[in-house]
């Protein structure tokens, strides 16, 4: 598709057209690919401080949970706990409802999710 | 366990370059929205103890259902320990309309891959055909000792 952009500054186009030369590629893949990075730098901001802050809830309140939701599936987004679900649909449909609308959350069924050890070996590492 | 006859279901073709085996799965998080890579062919990776590992850049469409991080994996490689986030999600394999629930990974740090590993594989019966350089899924057709 074709896109039209005003006012950008000339340096920079220039800098642009002298990068996509360098690496023979077109303008619109210059664009396209730096858009890309931006995009996905802050994606993954975003998804950090949010995993960060879900996990830090989940940890100060471990014990609680354990205590009163033990076997059952709790929600946890923007830092707090959006609900307690007895199975996975229940807890699908919330997922859906979180507003705003957030890129990362966990999903654990209390007591019964544990961390678990496992191998990957030779195969598709090096490839 | 002998004389067992099996048909194939499906049949996948190898990696053309490397000639890795493969096998059709879809995904969806746990949100029902479908993983947007609607059929693909994962690598199969027998040295893989776990379900399916992803790109670091697929794995974001999975995060809506992620475990804590107590509860990320640990993994023994040839090169030394791997800690992978994890994730909850449902997986089709090949034609088969179940759902099954099961656990997506990526590297804690740096990239991960899109592979099948024993986790989804010891759910199915497959056949690695070298020789025509596919995969297939099979289902028992008879035993020839009834």
């Amino acid at each position: 598709m074709t896109l039209v952009i005003k006012k950008l500054n000339e340096r920079t186009l220039r800098e642009l057209k002298a990068e996509a030369a360098r690496r023979g590629l077109t303008l619109a893949q210059v664009f396209e690919e730096a858009v890309n990075t931006w995009l996905n730098q802050n994606r993954e901001a975003y998804a950090i401080t949010e995993t960060d802050r879900n996990n830090d809830f989940y940890e100060s309140n471990i014990a609680e949970l354990e205590a009163q939701h033990r076997g059952k599936y709790i929600l946890v987004a923007h830092g707090r706990l959006v609900g307690v679900y007895e199975n996975l649909d229940q807890a699908g449909e919330a997922i859906n409802a979180i507003t705003p609308k957030t890129a990362q959350a966990i999903l654990t069924k209390v007591g019964e999710d544990v961390k678990e050890f496992g191998e990957w070996l030779g195969g598709s590492l090096e490839r | 366990m002998a004389g067992r006859i099996f048909r194939a279901i499906d049949c996948y073709p190898h990696e053309p370059t490397s000639n890795q085996p493969r096998l059709e799965i879809m995904l969806y998080n746990v949100a029902d929205e479908t993983w947007p890579h609607l059929n693909v062919l994962a690598p199969v990776d027998t040295g893989f103890s776990g379900a399916v590992m992803l790109s670091e850049q697929d794995y974001q469409f999975f995060m809506l259902g992620e475990f804590p991080k107590r509860f990320w994996k640990a993994y023994r490689t040839m090169t030394g320990p791997l800690q992978t986030r994890v994730a909850r999600a449902f997986v089709k394999t090949g034609e088969s309309e179940a759902l099954e629930e099961t656990q997506v990974e990526t590297p804690a740090f740096g990239p991960g891959k899109l592979l099948v590993g024993r986790a989804i594989l010891r759910k199915h019966r497959l056949l690695i055909d070298g020789s025509t350089a596919c995969t297939c899924l099979m289902e028992q057709a008879a035993s020839n000792r009834d």
